[in-house]
């Protein structure tokens, strides 16, 4: 990655010296030449056009190009120019040897071919023998007065040259320190991601609750980062369901397996009458089928949980006799603690659900209504349509519910958010009835029907249960 | 004489099989491995061959398709400790003739024995009784010592089931499978059937005889028998 990264960094880099820097600095370098070579030759031709050639001919030249001072011996770095008359022959027109002017270390030496060119303008690379500068020099064929003269002006590029000669020289330096460079800010950037590796790697299920630091919530890593940890939130919170399931579940179990092996234990301590041995033999025939039912409901919880379930939804113009039947199957355990049940059915209350699944919900949460609420208490099943439970208005989107009340105890606000939880019981008297998980597999149930069942109210005023169904096919119930 | 061929490797659960089937006067062969009993199957006739499915080596599943697979029709119950839906299927698929997820009681096991092995379409009785008490399941009405007792109709449901299984200890689950129709086992039900089957031991409770006819057996279910267990 690294790696990766800065290859491709280098190449663009790289890419961009070389169709920029290098094409703009010749280019450049070129233009700046020729264009003081014209603004020179431009100043001498104007000078030529005298009749008489200035004896101060450098003097002007230099105070017209505003060059107080040329150090006149100086070797170096001094742009120098000549003005050759030329002299018609049969092979064209050809310098003079002598020119009719010259600067200071003016040399004729290697410059024929320029002087010699047929071309009014000519411009060539020369070098001076002499302090072994390289000058560019560029020639001017002109016709003043009948007379044809040459220009020749020559600078010297010996800088620019080095100059260009040093870019060429940095580039690969450049280009290496800026692979460093990008190296170096790759290695950095990355760095979070390492650290969040690093991190992610020692979590396990014992210890998810290393929390991954957001330097900055706004950048990429911190949103990774972010979305990691709410992750690994929720990752958390399902390991925590599942390991107070999982003790739950072991309590369980353990307490009728405790029943049968302590019953056992005494069983063959001493004789017993054959009325003692069958009390016995009950007492462990009836643990082991609390076991029993534990382990189906697990079973069963399991298999929904991983969506192995068949449905064959049903419609049902009215879902009130349906429930009715539920109601007068239950009514005999309702009865026995004279609880009156009432179910209120004002309208036609349509239902689109599969039977089983909706009707195995509904006898678990109303038989926990009859568990729950004390002795000659009420309990009252309201089926509407179209109505929310919480308003009593009529709502836009159809939505049929089936409510359960009672006025039992209620529900403390601590139950509440885990009512639903498997082996969950909150604090209650009824230990010995029911597996714990009456709610958790109505719950799953409705759900897996596609409907909702919730608990509206939390406190002493009694639990009331709302479950939300389909109403027709296609049609989900509203939230 | 009914004679089974039981294929089955846990001592324990074979022996409280082989000890509830001979009380029913069938004679029982016992294998342990699915070898020995794919050998057994082919030496002499059953009536019916009782199967485990997770055998050691060669599983239930292998054993009943070699058994099928060489024209062998013996009628086939499967035992198992899987009762996912997709194991039943398999089994059944298999040429299986009928399938028991364990825990089972053995009132269940002997009806599916029976079930398996009755030759002919047996008709319901349509008169029952248990010492003095009768029952017309065509007028729906029952006596006890010539005193007519009125039953609701899920009562009367129950009362036939139980005269039927008479001396027989039926549990929870198969009253609410065989009277209830419900297939699963849940706990509101068991308690519904709690409370009728209470109700229903009152009603047949008479003055002129108020000896108790149904009984409960602790921790499996309930008896109809005229002596108390």
């Amino acid at each position: 990655m690294k790696r990766q990264l800065t290859m491709r960094y280098a190449i663009i880099i790289g890419a961009m010296l070389v169709i920029f820097v290098i094409p703009i600095s010749i280019g450049s370098f070129y233009y700046q030449i020729n264009s003081e070579l014209d603004a020179d030759v431009n100043i001498l031709k104007k000078e030529l056009n005298d009749p008489i050639l200035p004896a101060w001919f450098e003097r002007l030249y230099v105070e017209k190009r505003g060059i107080t001072e040329v150090e006149p011996y100086s070797h170096r770095e001094v742009r120098r120019f000549a003005i050759y008359a030329l002299t018609s022959t049969a092979q064209g027109d050809i310098p003079d040897e002598i020119p009719l002017f010259m600067t200071y270390f003016w040399h004729h030496n290697g410059l024929s071919w320029a002087i010699n060119s047929e071309f009014s303008t000519a411009n060539t690379l020369w070098r001076d023998t002499d302090n072994g500068q390289f000058y560019y020099l560029h020639t001017y064929k002109q016709w003043i007065n009948q007379q044809h003269y040459l220009i020749a002006v020559a600078i010297p590029i010996t800088t620019a040259v080095q100059i260009l000669f040093s870019v060429l020289i940095a580039l690969p330096i450049a280009l290496l320190l800026s692979s460093l460079g990008g190296y170096w800010l790759v290695n950095r950037a990355l760095q979070p991601l390492r650290d969040i590796t690093r991190k992610v790697e020692h979590i396990n299920a014992e210890q998810i609750v290393t929390h991954l630091v957001v330097a900055n919530p706004h950048d990429e890593i911190g949103q990774l980062a972010q979305a990691l940890n709410h992750s690994l939130d929720r990752i958390d919170q399902s390991f925590q369901r599942l390991k107070n399931f999982t003790a739950d579940a072991a309590h369980q179990l353990r307490t009728p397996l405790t029943i049968i092996h302590n019953v056992g234990e005494l069983s063959m301590r001493q004789p017993m009458t054959v009325a003692q041995y069958r009390e016995s033999m009950g007492s462990v025939l009836e643990e082991s089928n609390k076991l029993q039912q534990v382990i189906d409901t697990l079973l069963l919880l399991t298999q929904r949980d991983s969506g192995n379930v068949s449905q064959s939804p049903f419609q049902f113009d009215d879902i009130s006799p349906f429930v009715a039947d539920i109601v007068e199957m239950l009514q005999v355990i309702a009865d026995e603690k004279q609880q009156e049940i009432r179910l209120i059915s004002s309208e036609k209350v349509p239902v689109y659900m599969d039977q089983g699944l909706l009707e195995q919900a509904l006898i678990n949460i109303i038989h926990n209504a009859i568990l729950y609420t004390p002795v000659g208490g009420t309990i009252t099943i309201t089926c509407a349509y179209n109505v929310d439970a919480n308003t009593s208005k009529p709502q836009n989107k159809p939505q049929s519910t089936i409510t359960i009340a009672d006025n039992g105890p209620g529900i403390a606000l601590h139950d509440a958010e885990h009512i639903f939880d498997r082996f969950y019981r909150g604090n209650l008297q009824h230990k010995q009835s029911g597996t714990g998980l009456g709610l958790a597999v109505a719950q799953q149930a409705i759900r897996l029907a596609g409907g909702e069942v919730q608990l509206l109210n939390a406190g002493e005023q009694g639990a009331i249960f709302q479950v939300k169904c389909y109403v027709v096919q296609n049609t989900p119930y509203s939230i | 004489m009914t004679t089974l061929l039981l294929i089955e490797d846990d001592p324990k659960i074979a022996a409280t099989i082989v000890q509830s089937l001979q009380t029913q006067t069938w004679n029982v062969n016992h294998v342990i491995t699915g070898e020995a009993g794919f050998f057994e199957a082919q030496q002499h006739t059953f009536d019916l061959i009782i199967l485990d499915l997770m055998l050691p080596v060669k599983d239930g599943y292998e054993i009943l398709a070699a058994l099928r697979k060489q024209g062998n029709q013996t009628p086939v119950l499967i035992l198992s400790a899987k009762c996912e839906l997709d194991d039943r299927v398999r089994g059944l698929d298999i040429g299986a003739d009928g399938y028991l997820a364990k825990p089972f009681s053995f009132v269940e096991l002997h009806a599916c024995i029976r079930a398996l092995t009755r030759r002919g379409a047996i008709q319901e009785p349509s008169h029952l009784s248990a010492g003095n008490l009768q029952l017309d399941r065509l007028t729906r009405s029952v006596t006890r010592a010539g005193e007519k007792i009125t039953l609701t109709k899920l009562e009367f449901d129950l009362l036939y089931y139980f005269l039927q299984h008479q001396g027989e200890v039926i549990p929870r689950y198969l009253l609410a499978k065989e009277v209830w129709h419900q297939t699963q086992r849940s706990t509101p039900l068991d308690n519904v059937i709690d409370v009728h089957m209470s109700r229903l031991r009152k009603r047949l409770v008479t003055k002129k005889d108020n000896n108790k006819l149904i009984h409960t057996i602790r921790g499996v279910g309930y008896m109809l028998s005229t002596t108390a267990p």
